[in-house]
């Protein structure tokens, strides 16, 4: 029983990684830049949800409406701001100007709000208690595993049903032979970072009901950890992103349950390591070779 | 005796070197650099090494890595235990905790460089990220090492003569090292890693050899600063502090050593004057580094060394006054 | 003995064939030229040489000595010396540091002997600045020593790569595309100093080339490269005439 307890709050996390793994991998295979802050992305969206219900008592519908769509321009003007105009310089400067975003963003909302922990409301207090296979499972688990998958759907009759989707794997794909069939690069890379950093606060949402306590640091760890998934993925493949973020709920929370919590974390980097070190391109990816 | 042109200027930077610590020696000793900034003397040295040693491995070779500050861990905690545990006399056991320091550190460093140093770019600065941390969270975790309380009542051994001999020393194997042709072979992977290797040069070989050199006088410092500090815990080690040393390094230039030491100055004095910004620290840090790449990449002498030449530029551009440069720190071998 | 024997040499980049059964044989100053349309599979040549890829089969040996499984940079030990199809410098070093990283194999100092300045570094940089200008000097180029090797106009970035090349002391030297973006004039000098090359220095010299002119001014021999499979060798006489070379140049009868 408490197998499927793990399992089932894996799931949960998972979810979650998957949702923030989606933003690493889809810019990373637009532009080919890990988005360092898209972890703090995320926080923000956390402090942005906070604001929305305590401040404004927006119901949680609302809320996540007015998050998704601040951090999706967040997302945009990052783009534009720091990184678009060094698309062409070497690639150590946009890793630099990008550990820059991610401090900066940190940075901001300890000084607008505080470096202190703020406690999150608890909007679903009142949500029912599921009962599957002997075990109590709450609304939340179940919500986010489902919210998760719906979203996850979503994107994917996006990318390939839709000309914007379309635009996207090309450029993706061939940025110069994109430019050539008419696509505007510039429109498609803005999209691309404002659908992941919904994604992500959306993530951050979810996170946030599931621990209800926010600080400036909050989207590291999470962060890091969707980062990983995204790689053990295959780095910039959407589906490898998907399946990542669920293996390493799951992987994460098993480790929680059966050996110990701070285990957890080293296995979260033990996996980064083995997959940098023996399959870089991760489970999905293929060996590209630099040409020579 | 005549001397050539190279002997002559190893001389005049000799007697620089000299000339500046009797300076700073007696300001000291008579009390008009007071404690609190001689401290911060002694911080700014310290930092120099750490900056320097740092541009090794980011400027020179080209490779971003983000777990410098694991290395400092090391050595600070291997020359804290030696002082604490060897049972020598603080005098003797101070030297041999520093050269232990960087000896650990530079085992480290060859331990994660194999591995990391086969990756590239954004993957290598995450894994030597992730190397850092966990270095950070081992050491908090074992026994030995004080666990999550780290070590205390260190030995306050570090003073100006250590702290001086070390930075000169460290920025004068740079300086030679890189004037060399294994430097140079260092600096053509930065340039072009596939040249290089068809140029007959071992990338694997220089690669772990920067890396490990920059681990070593990391893990020097680290010492250093455990016996400054008389405290140390692996937190004040992580992330962040890998930070503070890269924007030094970024600021001061990506492959100039007198940026380094120039930055390194600038970053540790600066905070000190302006203590009462010093929450909006990180924060001025993240918009330095952001509005660095963005504008002014190469930083403040990007790959120049300050030399006469250059010191003689800047006095011109001034206003065409006629000054005569100082000699900097910069051999012409 | 052949200075380079290549035999069966193939190599598989995911399901397709990039080469199949190349044989090439190289004798001691000869110039050679590998020709063929674009994509024909001559650069891997270099590359598979070069061991920037590894062959799916066949052998490579130079002067008897087997090569497959090197290290590029062991490579350049062994003799075998390259330049690029889009010219790859040190760009922000100077023009004689570029030399220099040539000659690095060629000196002989440790690390603490540099570092400690001994005698055996200062003779060795001398020794080492003197062959490089000597180099220079064959190239007209003694007055851009110290000129970043970036700065440099197209031409001149050509012949610092080769240089550098020659600088590894090779027994052969791998020319990619050394006429690229060349006129006339500049072709017809270039193939003078490939000719200088290979007498002065008594090596052999194998080059992709497209410039028709170049390759039949110069080349002893050539080998015709297509799909990744040799076509036709012989001299440009006989290959000026080949059908099937014809063929493949102009995709029809």
């Amino acid at each position: 029983m408490t197998f499927l307890t793990y399992f089932l709050n894996g799931l949960q996390a998972g979810s979650i990684y998957a949702l923030i793994a989606l933003g690493y991998t889809m810019v990373y295979g637009i532009v080919k830049l890990i988005n360092f802050a898209h972890g703090d992305v995320m926080m923000v969206g956390a402090y942005v949800a906070l604001f929305s219900l305590t401040s404004f008592n927006l119901p949680l519908w609302a809320t996540v409406l007015v998050t998704m769509l601040f951090t999706a321009v967040l997302g945009v003007v990052i783009e534009r701001f720091a990184y678009k105009p060094l698309r062409k310089s070497a690639r150590i400067s946009a890793l630099i100007t990008a550990i820059g975003v991610s401090l900066l963003l940190q940075n901001l909302v300890m000084l607008i709000f505080s470096p202190n922990p703020l406690p999150f409301p608890d909007p679903l207090k009142a949500a029912p208690v599921f009962e599957i296979g002997g075990l109590k499972v709450s609304t939340l688990t179940v919500g986010t595993i489902v919210a998760a998958f719906i979203l996850m759907a979503i994107l994917t009759l996006f990318i390939t049903k839709t000309r914007m989707g379309k635009a996207m794997r090309a450029v993706s794909e061939d940025t110069g032979a994109a430019i050539l069939m008419g696509i505007n690069v510039n429109t498609t890379i803005s999209v691309t970072f404002a659908i992941g950093s919904a994604l992500a606060s959306f993530a951050a949402i979810l996170y946030v009901l599931a621990y209800p306590q926010i600080q400036p640091y909050m989207g590291s760890m999470p962060g890091l950890k969707a980062f990983v998934a995204a790689v053990l993925g295959g780095i910039g493949i959407i589906p490898g992103a998907m399946v990542g973020g669920m293996v390493l709920g799951i992987a994460e929370s098993l480790t929680k349950g059966y050996i110990s919590s701070q285990f957890s974390d080293a296995v979260v980097f033990g996996i980064l390591i083995l997959v940098l070190l023996f399959k870089p391109s991760g489970l999905f990816g293929r060996n590209v070779r630099e040409k020579v | 005796m005549k001397l050539s042109k190279i002997q002559r200027s190893y001389l005049y930077n000799a007697l620089a070197v000299v000339g500046v610590f009797i300076v700073l020696y007696v300001l000291q000793l008579t009390g008009l650099i007071g404690r609190y900034y001689q401290g911060i003397l002694l911080t700014l040295l310290i930092n120099i090494v750490l900056t320097v040693s740092l541009n090794l491995a980011t400027g020179f070779l080209g490779q971003l890595t983000l777990g410098h500050a694991g290395f400092v861990s090391v050595g600070a905690y291997t020359a804290a235990l030696i002082s604490l545990r060897s049972g020598l006399p603080e005098a003797v056991a101070f030297p041999i905790a520093l050269v232990s320091g960087g000896v650990v550190a530079a085992v480290f460093g060859i331990m994660i460089g194999i591995p990391a140093l086969r990756l590239r770019g954004d993957y290598l600065a995450i894994i030597t990220l992730g190397f850092g941390e966990i270095i950070r969270v081992v050491i908090l975790n074992l026994k030995f090492t004080g666990g999550a309380s780290g070590l205390n009542g260190i030995p306050i051994m570090t003073n100006f003569p250590y702290a001086y001999s070390i930075a000169v020393l460290t920025i004068t194997v740079m300086f030679l090292l890189i004037r060399s042709r294994h430097g140079r072979a260092i600096i053509s992977i930065r340039e072009d890693e596939i040249a290089a290797e068809s140029s007959g040069i071992n990338t694997t070989y220089y690669k772990l050899l920067a890396f490990t050199i920059a681990a070593f006088f990391a893990g020097v410092a680290g010492g250093l600063q455990a016996h400054m500090l008389f405290v140390i815990d692996a937190n004040k080690f992580g992330f962040i502090y890998s930070v503070d040393i890269m924007v030094m390094v970024v600021l001061g230039g990506m492959g100039s050593i007198t940026g380094s030491i120039l930055a390194a100055s600038i970053l540790t004095i600066l905070p000190e004057l302006l203590r009462d910004l010093a929450q909006y620290r990180m924060l001025i840090y993240s918009i330095l580094l952001i509005v660095l790449m963005l504008y002014r990449p190469a930083g403040l002498l990007g790959r120049h060394e300050l030399s006469q030449k250059i010191l003689g530029q800047w006095a011109g551009r001034l206003g065409g006054k006629k000054r005569t440069p100082t000699t900097p720190d910069s051999p012409e071998a | 003995m052949a200075l380079l024997k290549v035999d069966n040499l193939g190599i598989t980049f995911g399901g397709l064939r990039a080469l199949d059964d190349v044989r090439i044989e190289i004798h001691p100053n000869e110039i050679i030229g590998l020709i063929g349309p674009n994509g024909a599979g001559k650069t891997t040549v270099f590359n598979l040489l070069t061991s920037v890829y590894a062959p799916s089969a066949g052998s490579i040996e130079l002067e008897g000595i087997s090569i497959v499984g090197k290290k590029s940079f062991e490579i350049i030990k062994h003799g075998i010396a390259r330049t690029f199809q889009n010219i790859r410098l040190f760009k922000d070093i100077s023009v004689i540091d570029n030399i220099r990283i040539g000659y690095h194999n060629n000196a002989n100092y440790s690390i603490l002997a540099g570092i400690l300045r001994l005698p055996s570094f200062w003779s060795e940089e001398k020794r080492m600045t003197e062959a490089a200008m000597q180099l220079l000097k064959m190239f007209n180029m003694e007055h851009l020593a110290e000129h970043r090797a970036g700065s440099l106009p197209y031409g001149q970035q050509r012949k610092l790569e080769i240089c550098r090349a020659l600088a590894t002391q090779p027994k052969l030297l791998l020319l990619d595309e050394p006429a690229a973006g060349m006129n006339p004039t500049e072709t017809r000098e270039l193939m003078e100093t490939i000719r200088f090359i290979r007498d002065h220095f008594q090596i052999s010299v194998l080059l992709i080339e497209h410039d028709m002119s170049l390759v039949m001014g110069l080349c002893e021999r050539l080998i015709v490269l297509d799909y990744g499979v040799i076509i036709a060798t012989g001299t440009p006489e006989e290959i000026k005439k080949n059908p099937k070379v014809i063929g493949a140049y102009l995709g029809g009868e």
